[in-house]
């Protein structure tokens, strides 16, 4: 329980992964809550997307625990996690007509609605298909699909990785718009600067290991720097 | 508002600053009501708890009051707002005669330099 | 949640197929009358003998993409980088499977129709303006004869038929199991999955081929009955029972494949 009264939405508990003879995640203990955004934070190859991953089923721990809102991931947390994969996994030949009817029939949460309006601003005609989408177009799309769900929790990997600044204030006003007040939203990134104004907390990921799990305010109390600043500080070579 | 945040001071303590600001120049006239967190949030480009902890702040200064229902507005309270003017005015001044007295000036001499300062540009900046 | 699926993978698939059937309905017609017209004023060999290796060519790519399609479809949709979006429904592991193996199986079936609509397609065109009295009274006896056939003491003849064609489906199913059990196994190699995939098919195969061997030497299952009765020349009854036997065990391959996917993509599933 957080002062907002929140429920605990993802925990690990001695969480492992290896893949074959690397380690990917050590001994990993987090407790995320309800009602934050917090930011996955670590150089890459530091461990942020086989953690997200994790948390979706898309690979299983070697060991310990992990767990979507009390239950271990799976088709139950599936439709309670909006996930954003950090690459193009849309199929090329939908139209986005198809992709909006196909999340409309897999999620009960997608409103519709919601990302007709969204995706308005951006002006692409329904009948485009995917293939036809600029990168930054499709990129946008993605993540308004992602953030149309009215999910529990938000996993988004990497979303700002590669873009300029008018589209990362657009990707950062649309989460901020639209995340559902209850729901965690985690945000894995290397560009500490970019989203430190829109996190709660953030846990910094080193070789595997969560080096620092903090209020990101606290964190610019007591150090006198911005947390770009002390995450430079930490990783440094 | 335009919003650009300092290194290694919490956003929160950044945005009631800016928000003082904003409520002394009468940006937020008194008796306004304020947008919705929600909105002031994605507006600054923060996160929603950050905002609404600044507000909580400022309304524990009494620079704004909320109505259970309607939201929050700024107080229409004269007293606290000319409390406001005054400090704000006063952080001008201790950070100008810091810098003035590192110049090696005396009291004296700054005085005197603010009266020639402000005779010679006078009508320019006419309030 | 697997119509769903299904209707999404049939569209999927439909969008490539379903150009290619039309293909092959438009060449059979401008090829039946072409043919007729050739040989009602001659001098079109040429643009006949064109067009007839243009149709072969048009199923020989519904022959190819049928199997391509129910082999990449799985690979692409479920193990590239679209499994992100498809590993992340709220639907199980088993469903997105099964859904592969239904729409490949429907689509083989469709495939046949298609081919049999074509020849019909062409059959007409070439053969209706022939159309006259004796060719009707021909038609006619040939039908009632096949009618004379479907009559109810034939009904165990019809159900043979349709035991083959299940036998068939069945056939193709089992080697479709095999091909995703194998490239689930070559997902397992962190890199030069499609090597380790091939190894994991032929390994299968070995592996199947010695299984069947087992069975038919123990003699005391029907599989054994399979061989004998066939090489006999057989009953019906005997016919049914190999048939039985032959889908009971594709089958089983069926199942035991299925199961060995499912649990490779639900415990060790690791994409790019």
């Amino acid at each position: 329980m957080n002062e907002y009264g929140s429920r605990t939405l993802l925990q690990c508990e001695n969480l492992t992964k290896r893949y074959g003879s690397t380690t990917a995640l050590e001994h990993v203990n987090l407790a995320l809550e309800g009602g934050r955004i917090v930011g996955l934070v670590g150089p890459n190859g530091s461990g942020k997307t086989t953690l997200i991953k994790l948390a979706q089923h898309l690979l299983t721990p070697s060991e310990g625990t992990i767990l979507v809102d009390g239950i271990a991931p799976g088709r139950e947390t599936k439709a309670i996690v909006s996930y954003l994969p950090d690459r193009d996994y849309l199929p090329q030949w939908m139209s986005l007509e198809d992709v909006l009817r196909f999340y409309e029939d897999f999620y009960v949460d997608f409103r519709r609605d919601r990302a007709e309006e969204m995706l308005a601003n951006l002006q692409i005609p329904e009948r485009t298909t995917i293939k036809k989408m600029s990168k930054g177009t499709r990129e946008k799309v993605q993540l308004i699909l992602t953030m149309s769900r009215d999910a529990l929790v938000y996993l988004l990997d990497e979303p700002i990785a590669g873009v300029d600044p008018a589209a990362r204030d657009y990707i950062l006003r649309t989460i901020l718009t639209n995340y559902n007040p209850e729901a965690m939203v985690l945000i894995s990134t290397h560009l500490i600067a970019d989203v430190e104004p829109v996190l709660d907390e953030v846990v910094f990921l080193k070789e595997g290991q969560v080096v620092l799990h903090k209020n990101a305010d606290a964190l610019r109390e007591e150090t006198g720097k911005s947390v770009d600043g002390y995450f430079r500080e930490v990783f440094k070579c | 508002m335009e919003w650009n945040f300092e290194a290694g001071v919490p956003i929160y303590l950044q945005l009631m600053d800016g928000f003082r600001q904003a409520i002394a120049r009468g940006e937020y006239p008194p008796g306004q009501k304020l947008p919705a967190v929600r909105d002031l949030a994605v507006e600054a480009g923060v996160n929603p708890n950050t905002m609404q902890r600044a507000l909580a702040e400022l309304e524990r200064e009494g620079l704004v009051y909320s109505m259970r229902t309607s939201g929050r507005y700024v107080t229409e309270d004269k007293a606290v707002l000319e409390t406001l003017r005054k400090e704000l005015s006063d952080a001008c001044f201790a950070a100008m005669y810091e810098k003035l007295t590192a110049l090696g000036m005396s009291e004296t001499e700054i005085r005197e330099a603010l009266d020639r300062w402000l005779s010679s540009h006078r009508g320019r900046f006419s309030v | 949640m697997l119509s769903k699926l299904f209707k999404y993978e049939v569209k999927a698939v439909g969008r490539i197929m379903l150009p290619l059937y039309g293909a092959s309905f438009l060449s059979a017609l401008v090829l039946g009358a072409m043919a007729f017209f050739n040989e009602q004023a001659a001098g079109m060999d040429v643009p006949v003998a064109t067009l007839a290796i243009l149709y072969t060519l048009i199923h020989l790519a519904i022959v190819i993409m049928t199997g391509v399609l129910s082999v990449t479809r799985f690979y692409n949709n479920l193990l590239g980088t679209e499994g992100y979006l498809m590993f992340s429904l709220p639907v199980g592991t088993p469903a997105l499977i099964a859904t592969k193996m239904l729409s490949a199986v429907f689509w083989s079936f469709m495939s046949g129709v298609a081919g049999v609509l074509s020849a019909l397609v062409f059959g007409l065109t070439y053969g209706l303006p022939h159309l006259n009295a004796e060719a009707i009274e021909q038609l006619r006896s040939l039908l009632s004869e096949i009618l004379q056939r479907l009559r109810l003491e034939h009904i165990q003849e019809i159900g043979v038929f349709f035991l083959i064609l299940l036998t068939g489906i069945f056939a193709v199913a089992g080697i479709l199991a095999r091909i995703y059990a194998a490239l689930a196994i070559g997902h397992q190699w962190s890199s030069h999955r499609i090597l380790g995939a091939v190894l994991a098919f032929i390994g299968l195969e070995i592996v199947e081929n010695w299984v069947r061997i087992f069975l038919a030497n123990a003699g005391t299952n029907t599989y054994s009955l399979f061989i004998l009765e066939t090489l006999d020349g057989s009953t019906i009854g005997g016919m049914t029972t190999a048939l039985l036997s032959t889908i009971a065990v594709s089958a089983a391959a069926i199942l035991l494949y299925g199961v060995i996917t499912g649990i490779l993509l639900d415990r060790r599933l690791n994409l790019e």
